[in-house]
């Protein structure tokens, strides 16, 4: 964060933006003030170097860069003897008024110090701060300096922020946990914007949040994707004014600002990754993610630990490994204010000691031991599978389905073509028609035609699968077929001629 | 109903709507200012209605009890005060403020928060209070975060805490009060519930007309004296010698090179310069304008000049000749003609750098005398322990200051002679400005 004099603003009623920097145009400006840092060169040195750099167009940048450099250095004292003891000694001895007399005392001490009158010189200041000497060196590249540049003057605009809006997918815990270290409030609504507010912010317009704000910025930044508007107190012809400013996370792949995304949340403990993998390899057509997103919850949000999702349809999952009843009747009643268009599960370590009784209002409760159960969940995942697919189903347009009926044709094909899942034209199919489906190979076959097929296996003389193979090939049938238009395959052997397809027995 | 403190608001669950307040739909109750506690619990003490009060949070206290006999208009302040425990006592520099502060601190028996200008100034209150309260006392401040019964704190760590701490203290003391209505600083008397409320002053109007927020802040003014009203006043006579040096021929053709520039801006853009919002404007016009942005610096380089130069040095030196035997404070706003004078004429440096240790040497050892001459770059009145000079010599900048000048003129104090104020001012640099005020 910069000093506000070093704030840097292009106004354009009602929008105010940073004059950012672009890295690519402006890297050679930032390696001089870089390379103005040298190793051993005092403070007071560094700064007259980096001065002759100022040109009116970019003298808040230089001097910005300055600063973000320095942030990040070593100066320190570098003396003979210890100043505060020169200079304790010499005014001792009481003033001077003429450079012979200030001379004879000098030599005086030097000696008496043994050391020489130049390094008592030398040392009469040493310790103040613009003679003190760097002591590290630098190896960042130019560009990166001035995407910290960037992010600084963003922070430092928002020092004057009444209020800030944001949206954001990803790093949810980390921006609600430093949203109430920094003593924040925030609403959402129901597009999960959030507004954030400090407690005062109803009471006056107050710029004592924007500190917090600028704080919370690299928290946002770190999302997946994020957007942010805040309302920013500005003097306009000596006026105060409200003007607004947008910045959306485009401007990190633009290579504006530092890379500050986190990895994807760690999993919490042990019981959580174990269950995540089982979960998976039971139902792999689900989709299952960690920390997923926010729950609206009356004026507050919920962070579930999982989302499994399928068909547009979720399952949320809420661990509780921990507890203290306080913590558990806020989650209950956040919960219970979520409603009931979310399915929410709640499952709870039963090692813990608490029973169903402890979330009153809650629906869902499952309970664990070490292990997450799946069964109730995988239960609960196919009957919203089922759901979602009759549902899916119905609200496809008959008139689509009209002209397949009669030919045979690949799921797949015409799933794609009114863009839905196989399962629901298979679930269409079954109610609407009285063809066949095929699920592995995904073929229908109208009625008609499997009979056809029958027939014609029927009346071959030489029922070896074969022969039997060469009339699916013409319909462009697989094997799958046969067991449902009333055959069976008898292996006596592994040569195929020695497979035989017969009709299965009636009545059985 | 329930009150409770959240981070420098109080919260007011209930039924009841209550004054001062408004709907926070975030939280689904009502809100206000923590320094609106006083005024709701007695509402709702007035009006009967039960409640609970859990806004104060007091850090447990000592019984606390100190040693300070005042003077008579002290006691008769420190009564107005009392009536209501709030209130803004309006009393010249030098007149004991903080005895007064302190006796209302023991008044009020409880703990209390003291928000002052700068660090200095905590040095000096702890150093006080330890003396006469006679326990460990507490400061916040960038260089150390530490809670007692009584804390000494300095404006910007207030504002930036003010939210945690409000609701710690019954009392809170503010020094130098006219810088509390700011934007800025009001919050801190904002965020604070506590209820009684004591502010302290030299100069309570301010040019902006901010002051007329105190009483909504602090309680109104409640006493009030003046200079001239203090009994027996100790205040010394003295007399002021004005002394114009030129620049030296290298200094005045690089000074008037550069003030030339800036003229010839100003009168290339049709500027009047009649005042320092003026140059204000020039300063916002270099963001957009190269010119304005080279004329401000060439301004700025003449100021350099002008302060800096070397015939001011050489007539510090003949004072100090001349003054070889008395003790002499030499002021000067700026830090680097401090640190020149200093390593020059091997005079003690007292800037805001210096470190306390250093500065608390100095001082001493001015007082005790193995040290004559002091240089300074602060304005050393606002301390309680200035030590006794005879000999002021301020070096001005660009021009006369008053200000100054009468500040430094009341640490005088007459030896055997008269006390002297010298103010050394660069001649050719005022010339300048009324010459182009005019061509203006």
């Amino acid at each position: 964060m910069l000093t506000k004099d070093l704030l840097d603003v292009k106004k354009r009623r009602p929008n105010i933006k940073p004059n950012y920097r672009n890295p690519n145009k402006y890297k050679d400006v930032s390696r001089k003030v870089l390379n103005s840092f040298v190793e051993g060169r005092s403070r007071g040195e560094i700064y007259s170097k980096i001065e002759s750099l100022e040109n009116h167009d970019n003298f808040r940048l230089v001097r910005g860069l300055k600063k973000i450099i320095e942030r990040d250095s070593d100066f320190g004292k570098s003396f003979t003897v210890n100043p505060e003891k020169v200079r304790k000694i010499l005014y001792q001895k009481g003033f001077v008024t003429s450079d012979e007399e200030r001379m004879e005392k000098l030599k005086e001490v030097s000696s008496n110090l043994g050391v020489s009158v130049e390094s008592l010189e030398e040392d009469f200041w040493a310790d103040r701060e613009i003679n003190e000497v760097l002591k590290n060196s630098y190896d960042v590249a130019p560009k990166e300096v001035l995407k910290q540049y960037n992010l600084s003057l963003t922070q430092t605009l928002l020092f004057d922020a009444v209020k800030l809006s944001i949206n954001v997918s990803g790093n949810y815990k980390e921006i609600f946990r430093a949203i109430k270290y920094y003593g924040l409030m925030y609403e959402v609504d129901e597009e999960l914007n959030i507004k954030i507010t400090g407690p005062a912010s109803i009471i006056k317009k107050t710029r004592k949040y924007g500190t917090s704000f600028a704080k919370l910025l690299p928290y946002i930044m770190a999302s997946e994707e994020w957007k942010i508007n805040a309302d920013i107190e500005t003097e306009v012809s000596g006026e105060k004014r409200i003007y607004n400013f947008e910045l959306n996370s485009n401007s990190i792949s633009k290579g504006l600002f530092p890379d500050l995304k986190t990895s994807s949340p760690d999993y919490d403990s042990e019981v959580e990754r174990r269950f995540a993998s089982r979960l998976s390899a039971v139902k792999e057509n689900w989709e299952i993610l960690r920390e997923p997103t926010i729950l609206k919850s009356g004026n507050s949000v919920m962070i579930p630990d999982f989302c499994i999702k399928r068909l547009d349809r979720a399952i949320y999952l809420e661990i509780v490994g921990f507890w203290t009843p306080e913590y558990l009747k806020n989650k209950c009643e956040k919960i219970r204010k979520i409603g009931d268009e979310k399915t929410l599960i709640v499952a709870v370590d039963a090692s813990l000691g608490c029973g169903k009784e402890d979330f009153e209002g809650v629906e869902e409760v499952i309970f664990y031991d070490k292990e997450m159960p799946l069964k109730p969940l995988v239960k609960r995942m196919e009957s919203i599978e089922k759901d979602a697919i009759e549902e899916r189903a119905e609200s496809i347009g008959d008139g689509i389905l009209d002209l397949p009926t009669e030919s045979i044709f690949s799921l797949e094909k015409i799933s794609k073509e009114v863009n839905t899942d196989v399962e629901v034209i298979a679930e269409k199919l079954k109610k609407e028609s009285s063809g066949l489906i095929l699920p592995e190979s995904g073929m229908f076959i109208p009625e008609k035609k499997a009979k056809k097929i029958r027939e014609e296996i029927m009346e071959l003389e030489d029922a070896s699968l074969g022969e039997v193979e060469k009339v699916l090939k013409k319909y462009k049938v697989s094997e799958e077929i046969l067991d449902k238009i009333g055959f069976d395959v008898i292996w006596k052997s592994f040569k195929r001629e020695n497979v035989e397809v017969v009709p299965k027995p009636k009545n059985k | 109903m329930k009150l409770t403190f959240k981070n420098g608001t109080i919260l007011i669950d209930g039924e009841y709507s209550v004054p001062h307040t408004q709907w926070d739909g975030r939280v689904d109750d009502q809100r206000c200012l923590a320094h609106r506690y006083k005024d709701i619990s007695k509402y709702l003490k007035n009006s009967e209605i039960p409640y609970k009060d859990e806004v104060l949070d007091l850090v447990p206290c000592p019984e606390l009890e100190c040693d300070v006999e005042l003077r008579s208009y002290q006691k008769k302040a420190l009564e107005r005060w009392m009536q209501e425990k709030r209130g803004v006592l309006v009393l010249p520099t030098g007149s004991g403020k903080t005895y007064i502060a302190m006796k209302a601190v023991e008044v009020a028996n409880s703990p209390a928060f003291i928000v002052v200008p700068t660090l200095d100034l905590i040095d000096q209150w702890k150093k006080e209070l330890k003396d006469f309260f006679n326990i460990d006392i507490g400061e916040i401040s960038g260089r150390e975060k530490n809670i007692k019964p009584i804390t000494v704190s300095t404006y910007d760590s207030a504002y930036n805490h003010a939210e945690k701490l409000g609701n710690k203290f019954k009392m809170i003391v503010f020094d130098e009060v006219h810088h509390l209505p700011s934007e800025g600083y009001r919050h801190i008397a904002e965020f604070f519930a506590s209820p009684f409320r004591l502010g302290l002053t030299a100069t309570y109007e301010r040019e902006d007309g901010l002051h007329e927020r105190l009483p909504e802040l602090m309680g109104g003014k409640v006493y009030e004296i003046g200079i001239d009203d203090l009994a027996g006043s100790h205040l010394s006579k003295y007399s002021i010698e004005r002394i114009s040096v030129d620049m030296k021929p290298k200094e005045k053709e690089k000074y008037g090179e550069c003030m030339k520039k800036f003229k010839n801006y100003l009168v290339s853009r049709n500027i009047k310069m009649t005042g320092p919002d003026d140059f204000r404007k020039v300063v916002l016009r270099s963001g957009n304008d190269p010119e304005a942005w080279k004329a401000v610096r060439a301004r700025n380089k003449a100021r350099k000049i002008a302060y800096n130069s070397e015939s001011k040095i050489d007539e510090v030196s003949n004072l100090l000749d001349r003054h070889k035997y008395s003790r002499i404070i030499l002021f000067t706003r700026y830090n680097e003609v401090v640190y020149k004078i200093s390593k020059k004429f091997l005079i003690p440096a007292i800037t805001h750098k210096t470190p306390n240790k250093e500065r608390r040497e100095i001082l001493e050892r001015f007082k005790s005398g193995i040290y004559t001459a002091i240089a300074s770059s602060q304005v050393l009145d606002e301390g309680i322990d200035v030590p006794d000079a005879d000999t002021g010599i301020i070096i001005s900048g660009t021009g006369s200051n008053r200000e100054y000048t009468q500040r430094l003129g009341r640490l005088l104090r007459p030896s055997d002679k008269e006390a002297k104020l010298y103010e050394i001012v660069s001649s050719g640099t005022s010339e300048m400005q009324t010459s182009y005020r005019r061509r203006g």
